[in-house]
């Protein structure tokens, strides 16, 4: 009984000990990458099941830039600002919108695209703007952790916002009529509405108060965040993006402009 | 025969079932192509869901008969470490104990691997049922045995090891067997991490190609390949032991 309780007080010390050293810092040569490999053509895999897209390149090219090696970690959306907070990874970069919220808790880049917010629409719903979204009698599906769930919490707070931790459960939710609107970005958007041709509408009118994605970084990361603002200007000019859309976005360039809509990366 | 025609008859019932509902909530035909095209990438997952649950079944029934153990042991310590465990796990949803787990819990101690600290978390989780089926199981067996192996000069490890244990081995087999499905549906859980496990890597597919009710058909299939055999395992074994008794 005694020795047991001498071994219980050690084992609470060390705990303390080990609690008060350990530190997260970046690694000096691996760049641990966060992303949810779920939303093609940025991130996503291949048919081996490597990680694949646009992200994947900039991190690639990121890690160049810096003299490190890249390791991606698939992350689940609503786990990566907490995965970067315990240090699990150094960065995020994730199409991960810009945002003050986001802000309170981690450190953005400068964006790399202009950033734009869409709705899917049920067709018998009542929406037929943003302007209608600030309405008790408006359901409003979004991604829990997304821009859109964010954005539907700050600008129609009247509505009644459902989270759904699943893409796909949000959008069916707006196809059989149990939400008005799905807010998510356009690339989506005009995939899930050719999806469900008979029972949603795709408005593709940009919602206000938005800004562009950005790589994201713990607070306080300044050497960092500088270094990846250096390298975003240079990817820009030398050729890097122009390669990454040649590569991944060619389709929805034109997508997009057979749409009517400026494309944002 | 008559046994064959009412199964027939019976799950027809459900294939009509499943035919309505495609009719109604899915108006086009269904493409399974993109899957074939990923099958390596759900192929390992399918192979790491059941490695993962495989692990921690493993773990829980070491881990369960430890806090068993402590339960009945002689210092009060010892059995309130296992009561607050169980009490814990009891009473706390595993997803939410998965992802403080990894994030925080693995993470303090320096734990990175996903797939270590998905086994580890699941088979702890696990281990509280298994240490009430040890329980419920040692418990049923009746007093008079306990008192005659006393009365027989055996000690404590005698009594269990000779008496107690191999009754009560055959009457845990069935419980354990559908703890062991339980563990493979929770493992899905893990998917929240980001583990690679079955319901990740489809759900990955699913996001890249849009195919969404495939997918889901696809990850069912993937499931019921691993649990429903151990359920059929169980119902027999269920029948075997109560002959015994």
């Amino acid at each position: 009984m005694k020795k047991l309780t001498i071994l219980l007080v050690i084992l609470l010390l060390a705990f303390t000990v080990v609690g008060c050293t350990s530190e997260n810092t970046v690694s000096d040569k691996v760049l641990r990458v966060g992303m949810e490999l779920k939303y093609p053509p940025f991130e996503t895999i291949d048919t081996d099941g490597n990680p694949e897209g646009v992200s994947v390149l900039m991190a690639i090219s990121l890690a160049d830039y810096l003299d490190m090696e890249v390791e991606i970690i698939d992350t689940a959306y609503a786990s990566l600002i907490p995965a970067l907070e315990s240090g699990n990874i150094d960065i995020i970069i994730s199409s991960m919108t810009i945002n003050e919220k986001r802000m309170e808790v981690v450190d953005f880049s400068d964006p790399y695209t202009t950033s734009q917010l869409m709705m899917l629409v049920h067709k018998d719903s009542k929406v037929k703007s943003y302007r209608d979204l600030d309405d008790s009698e408006v359901i409003i599906a979004s991604k829990t952790g997304t821009i859109g769930a964010l954005w539907a919490a700050a600008n129609a707070p009247n509505a009644v916002i459902k989270n759904i931790d699943e893409e796909a459960s949000a959008v069916l939710e707006v196809a059989q009529g149990n939400a008005d609107v799905f807010i998510y970005d356009p690339l989506s958007i005009v995939n899930h509405q050719k999806n469900f041709p008979d029972t949603t509408i795709a408005l593709l009118e940009a919602l206000p108060n938005t800004q562009g994605w950005g790589i994201a970084m713990r607070k306080g990361d300044d050497d960092l965040r500088k270094d990846i603002n250096e390298w975003l200007k240079k990817a820009k000019t030398d050729g890097t993006f122009d390669e990454i859309r040649e590569r991944y976005l060619k389709e929805k360039v034109k997508e997009f402009e057979e749409s009517g809509l400026d494309f944002f990366f | 025969m008559k046994k064959i025609f009412s199964f027939t008859l019976a799950l027809s019932f459900f294939v009509l079932l499943f035919a309505f509902v495609m009719t109604k909530s899915i108006k086009r035909d269904l493409l399974f192509e993109d899957y074939i095209l990923f099958r390596n990438v759900i192929l390992s997952g399918w192979l790491r869901t059941i490695l993962i649950s495989l692990v921690s079944i493993l773990l829980s029934l070491v881990i369960g008969l430890i806090l068993y153990l402590m339960q009945e042991s002689n210092s009060q310590i010892l059995y309130y470490i296992a009561e607050i465990h169980k009490t814990l796990i009891f009473s706390t949803p595993l997803l939410v104990i998965a992802i403080v787990a990894y994030y925080y819990i693995g993470n303090s101690f320096g734990l990175k691997s996903k797939f270590l600290i998905g086994a580890l978390t699941l088979g702890l989780y696990i281990s509280a049922y298994v240490s009430d089926i040890y329980k419920g199981a040692i418990e049923s067996i009746h007093i008079n045995q306990w008192q005659a192996a006393k009365m027989f000069g055996f000690n404590k490890y005698q009594t269990y090891r000779y008496i107690i244990f191999p009754q009560v081995f055959k009457s845990i087999l069935p419980p354990l067997a559908g703890q062991f499905a339980l563990t493979v549906k929770g493992s899905s859980l893990l998917a929240y991490l980001g583990t690679t496990e079955l319901l990740n890597s489809v759900n990955t597919v699913m996001a890249s190609t849009l195919k969404y009710p495939e997918g889901f058909m696809v990850v069912s299939v993937g499931y019921w390949i691993i649990t429903i055999p151990l359920i059929i395992v169980v119902r027999k074994l269920e029948v075997k032991v109560n002959y015994k008794v």
